[in-house]
Order: structure tokens, then sequence, then C-alpha cells
């Protein structure tokens, strides 16, 4: 009995695509039959998706890059928005993220945000990794690659608790915005943005002022 | 090193002082000396002008008055009168110099004496009332009396009896308050005396009467009074006579001449006494002839020893009229005769004029008439001359209250115009401050104007500043995404598929594999593309050459000129101080409006270049120009040359009529 899996992959290179086609194509069981679309925008993507509940034949696994043209509409920016839009649309349809940004800040929002069943940072790619990691979403989520199980291990092992708006702000902090600009960024006083760094430097013991010591201890605790 | 020297200065201070004041000490020795009565005269006169001599040389006024006024005493207890008047001027121009007018009024007083004595009775009482004025500023109450009682004795000699008596009474008035020493009593006394002479002389006996029997009472006031109280009584016996109460007369004279002391004491008294009870014995008929011959005999004789000129005279009188009386006419016009030559020696004009009475009495026809003439002109000529001494009194009063008046009203003036002089330099004084003020102010405008206009330029760098930051980090991020979303996802998705293609080795996948490899020679290409872009600077240094590009396109579109901008690249306004760049800028806009505003030109041209690290900028236009030498300076040009000075360029103007300007500036960088 051949096994029918449907996928979309959504991503704006065509190469890379390629790519995962031929290494999917080539590690398949023989058991399995795969019925790839192709979605190089936002757009396409959505429109895929909902063509398959059309049909009434879902798709089995999503490939999700994050950095995506915005849509025509723009309402969905990027890879995230997208996934969120696919998890209420086809709740059965296993995600897989695959993407270039490897920081842990991004890592730590995209777990918390869609709970991929499969989480691969390219960098970490090879052939071999992403056949296993294809099967492995299939039958035994989730499979995540070694940068972000390292990620979630340094996490996990961490004392130090830091929420969301911390963790944005080291993050932006870390992208060359100053102080004074984090307010249009969260949306939150000046007065708490201080407040905040000033509790940050306690918990990463940092002794100086100096915002570079505060994210070069991030960085190594593996916060960013 | 300090302590030294103020211990030097300190004994130099103390030996000046101590030389001086050993000076003092002489003069002041000397002086005591000559006021010394046990010491002989001619000493005191010594010692009195070495003082004088001592003090000149301390060149101090006070020091000099007060030793000339030491021998001024002295020359006046001996009598030097002349000596007495000069020393007493020069006293009176030191005092009034160092404005000591204890000192002016005693010489007044003194020159008063002078005068006094010598019989110029006008400027004594001068004098005496300027001395009086003074004493009664100082409170002087024995002086201020004294000099009152002189004055009134002058006014009685010069019969203003009225002035005589009111001066009198001022003067017991203030004697009267002093305690009763002998000299007080006496000059209480003597303005006594003077009221009772002047009220007999206006035939108001019981006044005089009342008046002598004062005298009396403050001769009992007295401790010596012997000779003030015969005085009294002669007067008063003389009174009686004059009265005509004989009997009384006769009384008091015939108790004065029992008194045998009074002939040792007074001869001449003694011999008034007798002639006066003669010519009461006569009258009264108490006496025989021969008997009254006799006393008046005595009398003569007594007053001719004595050389007592008054005593001859009113004996001579008497004498006269008792021959006259006794029908010896003889006898009588002889004694007329004596009494009018001596009173005209004494210049007794009450008694010439008595002794012509009775020698017209006595001579007959021509003789009779022309003594009788000769008395009416006399009297004619002393009632004038007395109402002429009257009003000249009258006149020193009123003229030295007038010029006292008058130096009021001087000094009233002076204070007046110091006012108006106070008012008008502090009125000067607040113009000028204003003026100054305002023109300060106006400075200070000015170069807030200017520091605003600096700033807005500035603001403008920085925002041009600002506006290449944003775009070079713009390009960063663009170059940034291009590497991370192109090349880096072309790079994973072709070593994917190679990883993938790398198992098989069929036909196909070599051909698959080939593409892939030409993919990669295509990132390659990219990857080149992005680094070359990345080592293009471009927005490099073009700041401030962007802000005058565009303040020359803005103002010649206002001002409707067409604009030619030359700008060589090799100048590097990053390294240029912002003071520099400020300057260039305004100069640009000065010259622009200078063009638009004089020049009626339609094309400027601008070039900036670069030579030896001097920056040269030229201006020019094409419109009318001037002449340079004789164009009087604008502010415009005046701007400039002052923005060139400032950052230490060179300006060079040439210009010639119809064929335009061109402003030439060099700056070193």
């Amino acid at each position: 009995m051949q096994e029918i899996i449907k996928i979309l992959m959504t991503d704006d290179h065509p190469m890379i695509i390629e790519g995962y086609q031929n290494t999917l194509l080539a590690t398949k069981k023989e058991t399995q039959e795969l019925q790839i679309d192709i979605a190089n925008t936002c757009d396409q993507s959505i429109a895929l998706m909902r063509k398959s509940i059309e049909e009434e034949s879902p798709y089995d696994i999503l490939f999700m890059d994050i950095s995506l043209p915005p849509s025509s509409d723009g309402t969905i920016t990027s890879g995230e928005d997208l996934s969120k839009y696919a998890r209420d649309l086809l709740p059965t349809a296993k995600i897989v993220i695959l993407t270039m940004f490897n920081e842990p800040y991004r890592i730590h929002n995209i777990i918390k945000e869609i709970k991929p069943e499969g989480f691969v940072i390219k960098s970490d790619l090879t052939s071999r990794e992403l056949a296993s990691a294809f099967q492995a979403v299939l039958n035994n989520p989730p499979f995540y690659s070694t940068t972000v199980t390292k990620y979630l291990k340094t996490a996990l092992e961490s004392e130090i608790e830091i929420d969301d708006i911390d963790r944005r702000i080291l993050y932006l902090l870390s992208q060359g915005i100053k102080t004074k600009s984090l307010t249009k960024h969260i949306g939150i006083s000046t007065s708490s943005v201080e407040k905040r760094k000033k509790s940050l430097k306690e918990v990463f013991s940092i002794t100086d002022s100096q915002d570079e010591t505060l994210l070069k201890e991030a960085r190594n605790k593996g916060f960013l | 090193m300090n302590k030294f020297f103020l211990f030097i200065i300190t004994v130099l201070l103390a030996s000046n002082l101590f030389s001086q004041n050993k000076k003092l000490d002489s003069i002041v020795v000397l002086r005591n000396l000559a006021n010394n009565n046990e010491v002989e005269v001619a000493m005191r006169f010594e010692y009195a002008r070495k003082a004088i001599q001592n003090s000149l040389a301390t060149k101090q006024d006070s020091t000099i008055l007060s030793s000339k006024r030491v021998l001024s005493y002295l020359f006046l207890i001996h009598g030097d009168y002349d000596s007495l008047f000069k020393i007493n001027h020069e006293n009176r121009k030191l005092a009034t110099k160092i404005q000591d007018s204890f000192a002016l009024a005693n010489a007044n007083n003194v020159l008063g004496l002078y005068h006094h004595i010598n019989e110029k009775h006008d400027s004594a009482y001068y004098y005496y009332f300027k001395a009086v004025k003074l004493f009664e500023s100082l409170n002087d109450i024995r002086n201020q009396g004294e000099v009152l009682a002189n004055m009134a004795d002058i006014q009685e000699t010069e019969r203003d009896y009225i002035g005589c008596e009111n001066n009198a009474i001022k003067s017991i008035a203030l004697i009267e308050q002093l305690p009763e020493y002998d000299y007080n009593l006496e000059t209480l006394w003597y303005a006594n005396n003077l009221i009772a002479i002047v009220s007999a002389e206006l035939e108001q006996y019981d006044k005089a009467l009342e008046y002598y029997n004062k005298t009396l009472a403050i001769c009992d006031r007295m401790e010596d009074s012997y000779e003030k109280r015969l005085f009294s009584n002669i007067n008063i016996a003389a009174l009686y006579r004059r009265k005509k109460d004989y009997i009384t007369a006769e009384r008091l004279y015939q108790k004065l001449y029992t008194d045998e002391s009074v002939y040792a004491y007074d001869p001449t008294s003694y011999s008034m006494i007798l002639s006066g009870l003669a010519n009461a014995k006569f009258i009264n008929k108490t006496a025989s002839n021969s008997e009254v011959k006799k006393l008046f005999n005595e009398a003569y004789a007594i007053s001719k020893k004595e050389d007592d000129d008054f005593g001859l005279l009113s004996i001579s009188m008497d004498v006269s009229e008792f021959y006259l009386e006794t029908k010896n006419k003889d006898s009588a016009r002889y004694y007329a005769d004596n009494a009018y030559k001596i009173s005209k020696e004494l210049v007794a004009n009450e008694t010439i004029l008595e002794a012509l009475l009775l020698k017209s009495k006595l001579e007959t026809g021509e003789n009779a008439k022309s003594s009788l003439n000769a008395y009416i002109k006399l009297s004619d000529s002393l009632q004038k001359a007395e109402r002429s001494i009257r009003n000249k009194f009258a006149r020193i009063d009123y003229e030295t209250d007038q010029i006292k008046a008058e130096k009021e009203q001087v000094s009233k003036e002076r204070f007046f115009f110091l006012w108006i002089s106070i008012a008008l330099l502090v009125t000067l004084a607040l113009l000028y401050i204003i003026f100054t003020q305002r023109s300060k102010n106006k400075e200070l405008k000015f170069v807030q104007e200017q520091q605003e206009t600096n700033e807005e330029i500035y603001n403008l760098m920085l925002s041009q500043q600002d506006k290449i930051d944003e775009a070079r980090s713009t390009e960063k991020r663009r170059i940034s995404e291009e590497l991370h979303d192109g090349i880096l996802g072309r790079l994973f998705g072709t070593r994917l598929s190679l990883d993938s293609l790398n198992m098989s080795s069929t036909e196909e996948a070599i051909k698959s594999r080939e593409n892939y490899i030409d993919e990669l020679q295509a990132i390659e290409q990219e990857i080149r593309k992005v680094s070359h872009e990345l080592n293009t600077d471009f927005v490099s240094g073009s700041g401030f050459a962007d802000i005058i590009k565009s303040l020359l396109e803005m103002q010649t579109r206002a001002y409707g000129l067409d604009y030619k901008l030359i700008h060589s690249d090799s100048i590097h306004w990053d390294n240029i101080t912002n003071k520099t760049k400020i300057h260039i800028y305004r100069i640009l806009q000065e010259s622009l409006q200078n063009i638009y505003k004089h020049a009626n030109a339609s094309i400027v041209e601008i070039s900036f270049s670069i030579k030896n690290n001097v920056i040269c900028i030229t201006i020019t236009d094409d419109g009318s120009g001037f002449e340079v030498s004789k164009s009087k300076k604008g502010i415009g040009i005046k701007n400039i040359t002052s923005r060139v000075k400032e950052i230490k360029g060179v300006l060079k103007i040439k210009s010639q009529i119809n064929k335009g300007t061109t402003i030439a500036i060099t700056i070193p960088i």
C-alpha cells in the first residue's frame, strides 16, 4: 500500500526548494509517495493551502521558510505569521520550519509561538539530516536540528529566567538600537526600559553600566 | 622684610612728629615768655618776634596767627598803635583765610580801638560793628558787651544819642549776665554813665539822675570804687548845676570840697569841684565875690598846673561868665577868648559854641555881630555833621547787614548753581549710560542674530550628516539582506542539492551537478558584486558641497539668476572646521544677495578649488559692476570682509563697469 504524503514547500528561493525536492525524493522510503507543491510567496502558499482544503486533501507537512516577502495585503509579513495562519487553517498539518536565523532570541520565539513539529536551522542542514528530519516529523515529532537542541539545552540548564520583553530588549540592543528609541519598538516607557535594563544587568551579574558588557554576557549565556 | 620696613616707617614718622612737636613746643615757650609780665619789656617783644619767626617756618597759618596775636597784645598794652594797626590788618587776613572767627573778631576789635583812639570815629564804629557781630556768633558775651559800650561811647561823642543809648542798653544787658569782677563792673559803670550823659544832653534830667544813681550802686558792688564813685558824684553835682538846682549843686560840691582826699587823688577833679562850687556859691549868693574869685583862681591855677585843657576850658567859661555878671568886661573877654582858643584846639565844638555866644554878649558892634554869625554858622554845620554822622552809623549798621544779606544771596545762588550742575551732570551721565546701553544692546542683538544664522547653518550641516549616516546604514542593511537572503539562500540550496546528488553517479546526476557548479559560479559573481558595492563609499565627503549646491539652487531661483557651480572633488570638506564652513556659507549668501541687489546680473559662476592647502573661491557675475576704489563700502561688503578676516582669509574684489564683478577669496586650511 503506497502512502501518499502531501507536502507544501514555501520558500522564496527556487534553488532551495529544488534542493529540498532533490533530497526528499532521493531519500524517501519505497512505500512513500510524495506530492510536493511549491510556493515562492506568502500569497501562493495561502492559495495552495486553501485549495487543498477545498479539494479535501489537506497537506500533511508544511515546509516553511521564515524570511519571506510580505503578502500582498500586508497582513502576513514572515514565515512566522504564515505558520500561525496555517495552524488555524490546517490543524492536522505538521509544520517544519527551515530558517537561516540562528539567534537564540529568534529560536526561542519560534518555538514559543509556533511549536513546530520540525525546526531546522539551514546551516545545520545536510541532505541526510533533512531526510531523517522528514521521517522523524512524520512518525515521531518533534525534530530539532543541532543548533536548536543546543539552545534548548542551554535555556533549560540556565538559572536565568527572563521574560519576552527582556529578551526583546536584549535583541534590539544587539541590533544597535539606542535605548532612547527602544520605546518606539516595544511600547513601554523609557523609565521602565531603564528599570528592565537595570534588572537584566543584575540577572546577568554585570557590574559596569555598559550595554556592550550586558550583550556580551547575554550572548555567552545563550540569550542572543 | 615687611616688618623691617614698618619699623623704619614708624621711626621716620615718630622723628618727624617729634621734631614738629619740638618746634611747636619752642613756639609755645616763646609765647609764654612774651606774655609774662615779669619779663623785661624789650625781651618780651623779642620773644614775640622770635615766636612769629619760628611759626612762619612751620607754615601753619593758625600757629602764625596765634604768635602774631601775642605781639599785637604787646603793641596794645605798650601803646605802639601804628604797629598795632599794621599787625592787626595782617591778622585779619590770616583769620579770614583759616576762618578763625575769634581771631578775626579780636583783630576787628583792636582795629576799632586803634581808630577810636585816633578819633576816626566812623572807621572805629565800622570795625567795632564787625567785631560785635562776630562775638555775637561766637557767643562771647564779655567782649560783645565791651565793644558795644565802646560803640556807645563813640556815638555819644558824635551826639548820636539814640544810637548811643541803644548800644549802651544792649551792653548793660550782656554785662549783667557776667560775674561781678571789677573789670566787668567798670564796663557796666561806663555804659550806665553814658546813658546818664546822653539823657542829660537830651534834658531828661530825672532819667540822667536815675542812671547816675545806678552808677553809684555799681560802685557799691566794686571792690575798688574810689575813682568811679568820685566821678559819679562830680557828675551828679554837675547835673544839678545844669538843672539849675544850684542849692543842691552847692551842697553836693561842698560835700566833695570838704573831702580832702580828692585833691591828693586827682587834682583835676578837685579843680572841677572848686569851679563848680564857686559857680554855685556865686549864683546862690552864699559867698562874696572875692571869695568866689578866690575859688575860681585856685581852680584855674590847679588846672593850669596839671595842664588839664578840659579843666581850663570849663573853668575859663565859668570865670568869664562870673566876670560878665560882675561887670568886669575885660576879664570876661579875656577868659572867653581863652576858652574859645582852647576849645578850638581841642575841637570841642559844644564849648566853641558856648564861647562864641559868650563873646557875642561881651563885644559890641561888628565884633559881636561876627561872633554871633560864627556861632550860627558853626551851629548849623555842627547840626549837619551830627545828622550825617548819625546817618553814617545807621548806614554802617545797614550796609553790614546788607553785605550779609548779599552774601547769603550769593551763597544761595551758589547752592542753586551747584544743584543745577549736579542735576545736569547726572542727566548727562544717565544719557550717556542709556546711549551706550542701547548701542551695546544693538551689538548684542546683532551678535545673537549672527549666532542664530550660524546655528541654522550648523544644523543644516548636521542634518546633512544625518542623512548621510542614514543612507549609509540603509545601504549596509541592503547589503546584509542581499548576503543573507540572496547569496546565502542560493548557496544553501546549491549545497543541499549537491549533497543529495552526491550519492548517485548516474548520467542524469552528473549533468545536474554541472548545473549546480555553474550556479556556484553565479554566486561567486554575486559576491564579487556585493564586495564591490561595499568598497565604493557612495556618500563620502559630499555633505558640504551638497549644502552649497542646494543654497545656490534656492537663492538663484528666488533671485531669477542662472548659476554655474564648479566644485573640485579634491576638497575634503570633512577635514575643514565647521567655523570655516559656516563662514563660507554666509559669504556666499551675502554675495548672492549683493549681486541680486546691485549687480543686475543674469548669471553667477561660483568655483571652489584647492591649491597647496589653500581653498580658492571665486564668485563671478556678469552684472553692471562698480568702481572698487570709489564706491562706499556697504554692509554686505563689510560683512564679507569681516568674515574673511575671521577665518584668516584674503579677499580680492575686481570689478569693471558693465563687465561684472569677481570676488576672489583664498582661505588657508
